[in-house]
């Protein structure tokens, strides 16, 4: 007899995959691959934001360092919530706006169209950082899968990798932006179920949140504070600043601004930014809290933390509700896994393709590219994630890179485009450039982290550098667009 | 549990719907204009 375990998740990845044949059938051309053909509703538009904007980070990376560290990972939860905020209100409605009347298809696009149409360069640095941090940042989410098949059925870690990229690429081949879109709000709707239930369930349980407490304090009384230990500009800048700073990453991930992009009407954002905040207010608070709660129930000696969430589920739920909440978590990876894959391929076809290298081919056979080239973008991102495979916090680790490599590339440069009228192209570039730059070397150099965190320094060294080109460097008060 | 952690985590889960109700009326001037 079928385990029930193995039934729910089943279920689960066939309506994904029959979303990804019906949609399928509404795939004519590059705009419609891309964007949807902008005709996304305000709930579908922000319910994809956010189940993309939450990757296998949010139920493996993020319980399984609270798990570690306890209530300090509620700065990361805070910052995250007014990056969020901070992103719906301040460049939704002027970016959806603005690249609509550029006829901007993809991040790349806008940048070159809003200084004149002139600036190759700015285009393809733009696809450089695109493709170098979502590379590492879909290893990460297939990483995902392989630990959760591993932690739920023990299936071989390769072999959970190669499922979870599998299911992933056929749906979002088959039907482009809208499967990734509509799955999202499935796999957004399930992310909630699991960070809202999993933790009240665990508490019950336990008896009672003071029993809560009481277990996590025996372990360690600290996990309960958010201070770490440290006291004066220690704890501020090193563990409140620290875990504040994931907000900064909100600003300019590609893979979130497309569903602005794509939303059909500019009216429908303020509605989409309450669904967002919505869903933050109600879901976040409990990513963590199982981690906490899973340290309670399962003790300090997990081999891997990042396991916390399926392992709490099996431990504590009948086969078929772990099923359905292990789901949840297939679906955080993969909600963010198909958008990042289709931003990626998107830069390579129109901006690379048809932009620089001025190709022109039918709609279908654009389509027909698009297909190809984010199977083979897939297949890179799959031999990264087996080779490093099995190491623990890895998700945590690599979320944190190429979410801070992108939000320094992009946001600074974006967010000054949008509001600052005397941002210059040589202003945008070098704050592009500073961002992919400063993100690499604060990586290669640990020592660098103790100074500034890791993903605060290289947005602030980008948004100095649009600033002060901007300002007083060539091209200064002669902007094309304002 | 601490009366600080209490604090700071419930204090910023109101504060944040306090601003996306603002943040909500802010968009929407943004589209008349």
């Amino acid at each position: 007899m079928l385990d029930p375990i193995l039934g729910g998740l089943l279920l689960y990845l066939a309506l994904m995959v029959g979303v990804g044949l019906y949609t399928s059938r509404y795939m004519r051309s590059l705009d419609d691959f891309v964007l949807g053909g902008r005709r996304l509703g305000p709930w579908v538009s922000a319910l994809s934001e956010r189940a993309s904007g939450e990757s296998a980070w949010f139920l493996l990376g993020l319980p399984g360092a609270a798990y570690g560290v306890g209530f300090v990972e509620f700065w990361s939860v805070i910052g995250i919530a007014c990056g969020i905020l901070f992103s719906w209100t301040f460049i939704a409605v002027p970016l959806r706006r603005e690249s609509a009347r550029l006829g901007a298809l993809t991040l790349p696009d806008y940048f070159d169209l809003r200084f004149g149409g002139r600036s190759r360069s700015l285009r393809l640095f733009a696809m450089v950082a695109i493709l170098v941090f979502y590379v590492a940042y879909v290893a990460a989410q297939l990483s995902g899968a392989g630990k959760i098949l591993n932690a739920t059925f023990g299936l071989d870690l390769h072999t959970g990798i190669w499922v979870g990229a599998a299911v992933v690429v056929f749906y979002t081949l088959m039907g482009g932006f809208l499967a990734v879109a509509w799955t999202d709000v499935v796999q957004g709707l399930l992310m909630t179920l699991v960070a809202v239930a999993l933790p009240v369930l665990g508490v019950l349980h336990l008896g009672g949140p003071g029993e809560l407490w009481a277990r996590v304090a025996a372990h360690d009384p600290g996990l309960l504070h958010m201070h770490a230990g440290k006291t004066g500009a220690a704890f501020l800048f090193g563990v409140a600043f620290a875990g504040l700073s994931w907000g900064f990453g909100y600003l300019g991930q590609p893979h979130l601004l497309a569903r602005y992009m794509a939303i059909r009407a500019t009216r429908e954002l303020p509605k989409g930014q309450l669904i967002a905040m919505g869903w933050v207010l109600l879901s976040y608070w409990g990513a963590p809290m199982i981690g906490l709660v899973g340290l309670a129930i399962l003790g300090p000696n997990l081999a891997d933390p990042e396991q916390v969430m399926p392992l709490l589920a099996k431990q504590l739920l009948p086969g078929w509700l772990a099923g359905l909440m292990i789901a949840g978590a297939v679906a955080a990876m993969m909600s963010t896994a198909d958008s990042q894959l289709l931003v990626a391929a998107s830069t390579v076809v129109e901006d690379a393709y048809v932009r620089l290298l001025g190709r022109r081919s039918t709609p279908a056979r654009l389509v027909l590219l698009s297909r190809v080239i984010t199977f083979a973008i897939a297949g890179v991102a799959l031999g990264l994630a087996l080779t490093q495979s099995g190491s623990s916090g890895i998700i945590n680790s690599t979320v944190a890179y190429a979410w801070t490599g992108l939000g320094a590339s992009f946001g600074p440069p974006l967010v000054l485009a949008l509001w600052w009228r005397g941002t210059t192209r040589q202003g945008a570039l070098a704050g592009m450039l500073g961002g992919i730059s400063a993100t690499i070397v604060w990586k290669q150099v640990p020592a660098l982290g103790q100074i500034l965190d890791l993903k605060a320094a290289p947005v602030l060294i980008s948004a100095a550098l649009v600033l002060v080109v901007s300002a007083l460097g060539p091209g200064a008060r002669r902007s094309p667009a304002g | 549990m601490p009366v600080a952690t209490l604090v700071i985590v419930c204090g910023s889960w109101i504060a944040l719907a306090l601003l996306a109700v603002l943040a909500y009326r802010f968009n929407a001037r943004q589209n008349h204009d």
